[in-house]
């Protein structure tokens, strides 16, 4: 005789969190070039605010003030002291391997060239910094993948939360698990060295940049 | 607030050398309920750092597809042909690799179910259905009509009768995303030939919306025993368990 299960069967086993991202890990993954030709023919839409992460298509988080007002700041702090032969973007997206991430800012070998009318890529990045309220466990995780990945030298998170900067180094490129290596944290009061391509630019305050 | 000082600390600066922190990394690693490619990253690698993060914490929310917007994808051929994908809530996902007790069952499904049809209904096989935010494939699906009636659309949630999905590796999805998805859909029977298990599992009486949508009643049969199916007024002929298992 066959077993009859009254109950209602949404309660089986299973936890609808783990049963959601196995299913998010498992979906089909997207080059750069799929991502842009969706972009082209206009199923994701102008006004999504999307990342291109390992593939996945993901939604950005909403920004609240504070991470906008560090923006700001980390352009006051650069924008003196960038040298001629790099420059900065903010909020842009860069192309690197399997990901389209838009990260806060990106320090760029090389002047601008108007009219290159392309995403900058992998060698081109010095520097890329993400302000992370909302998006720390993002920011730490998969976002230092992919840059670690894409060999970009320098990766800093402006962790506010936790009122600290987060330098991460020595990324190992294009391996199985890529990560940064070392990892300095400088609370508020500190000051970090910047250097950009070998040459020292002087130091910043942290609490400068922090809203 | 941070962990495990580490001895270089000084004038909060401190600089951590993440080569020793292998093993610390391995076990985080097991413990943590964060997906495989995203979870030796997050937490593990950066020891020294707070991570008492928020339970709730985003995690990545990925873009979901509308069924028009999967649709066009195949059709502009981003997505190709040779791919074996579905649409489930949104997600594009590939199909598990079939193994030949799969394929077994599914025939010996649908040569049983085929047998019994009144006329009037049609048996589709391992062909996408269009429901809600999903285009999932069943490997059966009892439709209303004949055969042509689908040459210019999928069978839609009121055409469909009943779903069958062979299960092995996809025991979960099969009872939790695509039962929650046959259930929003309303259709009335859903069968899980579950092959680990050796036993077909019947749920009916779907209820709830599409949040919340999950059938009321399940029933497990063994082999031994005897299924019988009810397609509105029709009801067919005995199935034997032992028929539709490989």
């Amino acid at each position: 005789m066959a077993t009859i299960v009254e109950s209602r069967v949404d309660a089986l086993d299973d936890n609808p969190v783990a049963e959601q991202s196995e299913l998010f890990l498992a979906s089909r993954r997207f080059t750069p070039e799929e991502y842009m030709r969706m972009a082209q023919a206009g199923i994701l839409d102008d006004d999504e605010r999307l990342e291109l992460l390992e593939g996945m298509i993901i939604k950005m988080m909403v920004r609240k003030p504070a991470h906008d007002e560090c923006i700001l700041n980390v352009d006051e702090a650069f924008r003196p002291i960038c040298p001629k032969d790099f420059h900065l973007r903010f909020q842009m997206a860069v192309a690197l391997q399997d990901s389209h991430p838009e990260p806060d800012c990106a320090v760029i070998r090389g002047a601008r060239k108007r009219g290159a009318n392309r995403f900058p890529g992998l060698n081109e990045i010095e520097l890329v910094i993400e302000v992370s309220d909302s998006t720390l466990r993002r920011d730490r995780g998969i976002k230092a993948r992919i840059y670690a990945r894409a060999g970009i030298p320098t990766y800093w998170i402006l962790n506010l939360e936790e009122r600290q900067l987060e330098v991460f180094t020595e990324p190992t490129g294009a391996v199985d698990k890529p990560v940064y290596q070392k990892c300095t944290i400088h609370k508020s009061d500190a000051k970090v060295a910047l250097a950009l391509g070998g040459q020292s630019l002087g130091e910043i305050a942290v609490a400068d940049l922090l809203p | 607030m941070r962990t495990n000082e580490s001895p270089g600390k000084r004038a909060g600066r401190e600089r951590v050398d993440l080569t020793h922190c292998r093993r610390r990394r391995k076990i985080l690693c097991e413990v943590s309920p964060v997906a495989p490619s995203y979870r030796t990253m997050a937490i593990a690698d950066f020891p020294n750092v707070s991570f008492n993060l928020p339970a709730d914490s985003p995690e990545l929310r990925s873009r979901r597809f509308t069924v028009d917007e999967y649709l066009r994808l195949i059709e502009l051929g981003i997505l190709r042909d040779d791919e074996r994908l579905e649409l489930l809530e949104g997600l594009i996902v590939p199909m598990m690799t079939r193994l030949p007790p799969h394929e077994v069952s599914v025939r010996l499904v649908s040569k049983a179910l085929d047998r019994l049809l009144p006329d009037g209904y049609d048996l589709r096989v391992q062909a996408p259905v269009q429901l809600g935010t999903s285009v999932p494939e069943p490997d059966c699906a009892i439709v209303v009509g004949d055969t042509r009636r689908y040459i210019d659309h999928h069978p839609t949630a009121s055409e469909i009768v009943m779903v069958v999905e062979v299960s092995d590796s996809s025991l979960r999805v099969d009872r939790t995303t695509k039962s929650r998805i046959y259930a929003a859909a309303g259709i009335a029977n859903y069968w899980i030939v579950n092959l680990p298990e050796r036993q077909v599992e019947l749920y009916s009486d779907p209820t709830g919306d599409v949040k919340t949508a999950a059938y009321g009643r399940s029933a497990n049969y063994r082999p031994g025993d005897q299924i019988s199916l009810l397609l509105h007024e029709h009801e067919l002929a005995p199935i034997a368990v032992s028929d539709l298992l490989p």
